[in-house]
């Protein structure tokens, strides 16, 4: 599932794949963990990985299901110069415009309104205010962020697969 | 996503036996992500509805942070231990 586009000390790009099911969310929440830790980010930022990532693939399978979209998830992690990019790409019926510019304008937290529902992208844009939340025309949603990176010794890279 | 739906099933069901009182231990819960953020706010508003309290047990750093960033740290009593939040209650 997991496949590396350049030499092992030259990883420029990751991908994972995922059937649209609850059940493999740990396993994206996992892999993009893992990725972070391994281009060098700090506990902390691990963890805000991995809720982002959590929360965009939560989405995304809510997306595919309602559509009966057996397709899968596509994750993938791209490392830049002093950045990596994440990227969760879905296949579902694409996100309510409306419902995003509504978090995007909003000012108030959940506990403000004591919201039980779409908290997930507010919490991915609090996380990573560059978020962004792209609409591949009738086919789908593409959620990506860019998270700085510190790079460790080389030595200290490990090999994923 | 995966686990919330059960914490739901429970916290309806102790709200259905009259119990309004609640403490919702997170001490094994290392990932918490908007879906049982969701539900536990679902059973706040359950517990409300009969004056009720719910608390939250809970240490882990993640999981606080989630909470902090959604301002449900204002909502829920946190407690370190059981013990805390039992006398707190």
């Amino acid at each position: 599932m997991v496949s590396s586009a350049e030499q092992e000390t030259e990883v420029e790009e990751l991908r994972l794949s995922i059937p649209p099911e609850p059940g493999y969310i740990a396993m994206a929440r996992m892999f993009a963990g893992s990725v972070a830790r391994h281009f060098g980010c700090d506990e902390d930022v691990v963890e805000d990985v991995k809720v982002a990532v959590s929360e965009a693939c939560t989405n995304s399978v809510k997306a595919h299901r309602d559509r009966g979209n057996t397709e899968p998830i596509e994750l993938l992690a791209r490392l830049d110069a002093a950045d990596v990019m994440f990227e969760v790409v879905d296949a579902g019926g694409g996100i309510d415009t409306a419902l995003q510019k509504a978090i995007a304008d909003s000012a108030a937290t959940p506990a403000a309104g004591l919201y039980e529902g779409s908290l997930g992208l507010m919490l991915i844009q609090s996380l990573f205010p560059s978020t962004e939340i792209i609409r591949n025309g009738d086919h789908g949603t593409t959620v990506r962020f860019i998270v700085p990176v510190g790079f460790a010794d080389n030595d200290e890279i490990v090999k994923l697969d | 996503m995966f686990t919330a739906p059960r914490l739901r099933e429970r916290l309806v069901e102790t709200v259905d036996q009259g119990r309004f009182k609640i403490i919702v231990n997170l001490q094994g819960v290392s990932f918490m992500d908007s879906t049982g953020l969701g539900t536990l706010v679902g059973g706040l508003k359950r517990v409300k509805e009969h004056e009720g309290t719910l608390a939250l047990v809970c240490s882990s750093r993640p999981v606080l942070r989630v909470l902090s960033i959604t301002g449900l740290n204002n909502v829920f009593p946190i407690h370190e231990t059981v013990e805390q939040a039992v006398a707190a209650s």
